[in-house]
């Protein structure tokens, strides 16, 4: 009943959107995990915030 | 559901392994709620891949309003190697509205936290409470942690969401379907009407996994119990307790 979509990434491909979704928001990770743990995040910063969290994590995985 | 580790047969690609994985939490999410949600599942080489719901969470309503948006966000670790499937970290999120601000709670699991202190499954409630952020606020000089936060400077009072309420550390934490069922109980969501067989299913195979899982973490008391209940159990080789596991917060 439930759809998956499933996505296979370079560690390039990551790093790219990383860089791309940072820049489109013009704001740093570091400055987005701030205003995460403080609970200010607006709708679009919370969705950048949790894509680049697990592009990090993927990345820390990759070889 | 969602936080097990197992084996599975060697030499599966990672896609395979993740989608089987995807596909099982999206169908056991979509059955609840009678209606098909979406997940998307990210995966890289290296083995690590990340399942997440699609199109700003899953919308949970109430008399057909949406009043409520779970986001569901698991991370796993597959060892193609070792064909090793595990959780690393999980963490579930009900907002009201929409997925922006404080969520009003969120189930985390983290398989080994940076501080070994933080409960590895605990609860976070986005409220308030003047006696609470009060007693917060005194922080004691045993804990890092608590120190930090009566250091805070004036505008920066601590919050109850700061607070990692345990919840039986990596054997014994709550499953999807706990917090699913939760959901409809308190708050009284839209559910499917067979609502219930996808929780029981779901939550008895979670909680067979977390047995067998115990059971690997101390297998000398396992075989005692068994004994006890009759049956013959006998070790060729003394087995050693996960004392780890077992003493994790």
């Amino acid at each position: 009943m439930g759809t998956v979509t499933v996505e296979t990434l370079t560690a390039e491909q990551a790093q790219a959107e990383r860089r791309r979704l940072l820049d489109e928001l013009g704001m740093s990770m570091d400055e987005l995990e701030e205003r995460a743990a403080d609970g200010l995040l607006d709708a679009q910063e919370f969705r950048v915030w949790r894509r680049v969290r697990t592009l990090d994590w993927l990345l820390q995985g990759s070889a | 559901m969602t936080g097990f580790s197992k084996e599975v047969p060697d030499g599966r690609p990672l896609q395979d392994v993740a989608e089987e994985f995807a596909t099982e939490l999206a169908d056991t999410v979509s059955r609840f709620l009678g209606q098909e949600c979406r997940f998307t599942c990210s995966a890289i080489d290296g083995g690590r891949f990340n399942v997440a719901e699609e199109n700003d969470g899953i919308p949970l309503t109430i008399d057909g309003q949406p009043v409520l948006v779970l986001s569901v966000d698991i991370y796993c670790y597959w060892d193609s190697r070792e064909t090793y499937l595990a959780v690393e970290a999980s963490s579930f999120k009900v907002f009201a509205g929409r997925q922006q601000g404080e969520p009003l709670f969120r189930y985390d699991f983290l398989r080994d936290p940076a501080n070994r202190n933080i409960p590895c499954a605990h609860l976070q409630i986005g409220a308030h409470r003047d006696e609470f952020t009060h007693a917060l606020g005194y922080g004691g000089y045993t804990s890092r942690r608590a120190k930090t936060r009566a250091a805070k400077p004036p505008g920066r009072a601590p919050k109850i969401s700061e607070v990692h309420f345990p919840l039986g550390g990596p054997r014994f934490r709550p499953c999807l379907e706990d917090i699913l069922a939760m959901t409809r109980e308190e708050f009284g969501i839209d559910t499917a009407t067979d609502w219930a067989s996808v929780i029981d299913k779901g939550r008895r195979s979670w909680r067979l996994k977390q047995v067998a899982a115990a059971v690997r973490d101390c297998p000398e008391e396992a075989a005692r119990v068994l004994q006890d209940l009759g049956y013959a159990v006998e070790a060729s080789t003394p087995a050693q307790e996960n004392t780890r596991r077992l003493t994790q917060a």
